[in-house]
């Protein structure tokens, strides 16, 4: 079908694995990734829960020059992307000269942009003046830069685009490099990363609103639970690579799945009566992949953690699929929310699901209000033949994006 | 300014540790061999300034070859400052 593009190439990085099989282990194994913050005193701050990606070495995996240039949240991306590229087998194809650099794209999503960098440089133009500040800052700082620093470290010349939609962004940019590979770009190096784990990064977080104050980390983050009170901010994401799916035959390499619809809305302006958009994101994402509900296998669900965004998004999948109609999941309660990495890590959480045939669990939830009417996997994970999922995913200020992922 | 401190400055704005390594003999090899792109030699310019308080015009920096002709201008600077 016209519509389906191939994945080929995985890369995670996150705060329950630091590869894609790692991730996928800590997911069966029910490991969270949540502690107290250690990148800055946290004390006295009213939440202190986070998902950190932990023993992760930037300096064993990429040269000093980019060091140099880089937020934590760059280097994340560029160590996931060049796993990804190992995964599919481009990085060999590139460095033979089998594939033209300018059929090779890059469409990243990012939330929070270089944050802990931008904080270093910004204290330096307080305390000692404008000279002080690092060059690098004139794009370390920004959502765009994970594009380039993945472009220009692997040569690839194709279209280069950055997708910003908050919580949303990282489908959107998994959305965008599907249109670019249908629209004859052979691959397209995509995904999301986010971190910022500084204290100003931290207030950005907490100024929404939405951040669980509790210091259980198994009570801190429960979407659709009786007891949400909020979620816990993680870092990390997943960079993947989408292949026209002629030349990964032709190539020979195995896929991990195929991306098969795509859509996006946007919610009504606040104080409005009219409902919001995700339910309409997912039903138009079905019909792009031309599949009914009924032939959905599992609904990666955003669950927001809050009582009044977990409603409505219950209220959407039981409108879609009917009351316990599909079987509904929350992965993320075990790294926390990623933010443009959020996304792409429940697409490549949902094509390990489909390859093995089994339902991961949403973590530490006990108690689903009867009336939300969905069938939360929760306690064990729940195996399944699994051919197809819903990936969703809500942004703050009213983004939303749904994925469809087929085997 | 000495060769050896402006190879100093320049490995630490760019992160190319092999920059101070005599071996590499840096100074006499261009900017473009030395993977030092031109934010690099502006970031290394405005330490040089902070340090050593000769300021380095972002124009001028460009039309330089190497770490050698970068020295010569910081230190024929200096002198008719």
């Amino acid at each position: 079908m016209n519509g389906q593009v191939a994945v080929t190439g995985l890369g995670l990085l996150t705060p329950i694995g630091r590869t894609a099989e790692a991730h996928w282990s800590s997911v069966l194994a029910g490991r969270h990734g949540f502690s107290e913050l250690t990148r800055f005193d946290s004390a006295g701050y009213p939440a202190r829960l986070a998902g950190q990606v932990t023993g992760f070495d930037a300096a064993a995996h990429l040269p000093g020059r980019l060091l140099a240039q880089t937020d934590v949240s760059t280097r994340f991306a560029l160590v996931a992307a060049e796993a990804a590229l190992a995964d599919a087998g481009l990085d060999t194809l590139l460095a033979e000269g089998g594939v033209d650099d300018y059929d090779v794209g890059v469409i990243t999503s990012n939330a929070t942009g270089g944050f802990e960098f931008t904080h270093r440089e910004f204290r330096k133009l307080w305390s000692e003046g404008p000279k002080s500040v690092s060059v690098y800052e004139s794009f370390a700082w920004f959502y765009a830069v994970n594009t380039g620093q993945i472009s220009i470290r692997h040569g690839l010349r194709g279209p280069g685009r950055v997708v910003v939609g908050e919580q949303a962004g990282g489908l959107d940019a998994i959305g965008t490099a599907r249109s670019t590979v249908r629209d004859g770009t052979r691959f397209v190096v995509t995904g999301g990363v986010d971190s910022s784990f500084d204290p100003w990064g931290w207030v950005s977080h907490l100024s929404s609103g939405r951040i669980s104050h509790a210091d259980d980390p198994e009570r801190a983050y429960l979407p659709f639970d009786s007891a949400a009170n909020g979620y816990v901010p993680g870092e990390g994401g997943a960079i993947l690579v989408l292949e026209d799916p002629a030349s990964a035959r032709e190539r020979g390499i195995p896929v991990h799945g195929r991306i098969t619809g795509y859509a996006a809305t946007f919610d009504p302006p606040p104080g409005s009566d009219r409902p919001g958009k995700l339910g309409l994101a997912a039903e138009l994402a079905l019909a792009d992949a031309g599949l009914d509900p009924a032939d959905v296998d599992v609904v990666f669900a955003d669950g927001a953690g809050l009582a009044d965004l977990d409603r409505a998004e219950a209220a959407a999948i039981v409108a879609l699929f009917g009351e316990r109609g599909v079987p509904v999941t929350v992965p993320k309660t075990l790294t926390g929310r990623l933010y443009a990495g959020g996304g792409p890590v429940d697409v490549a959480t949902a094509l390990l699901a489909l390859r093995d045939g089994v339902i991961p669990p949403t973590a530490h939830i006990s108690s689903v209000p009867g009336h939300y009417g969905i069938d939360l996997v929760t306690g064990g994970s729940r195996p399944a033949r699994l051919a197809s999922a819903l990936v969703l995913a809500r942004g703050r200020h009213g983004f939303n994006a749904a994925v469809v992922v087929q085997r | 300014m000495t060769g050896e401190q402006l190879l100093t400055i320049l490995a630490d704005c760019s992160g190319n540790r092999d920059l101070t390594d005599p071996g590499t003999d840096a100074l006499h090899r261009t900017f473009e061999e030395l993977g030092l792109d031109s934010l690099a030699v502006m970031e290394s310019a405005t330490r040089v300034e902070r340090e050593f308080g000769v300021a380095l015009p972002d124009e001028r920096i460009v039309d330089l070859a190497g770490p050698a002709a970068l020295l010569a201008e910081i230190n024929s600077l200096a002198e008719h400052a």
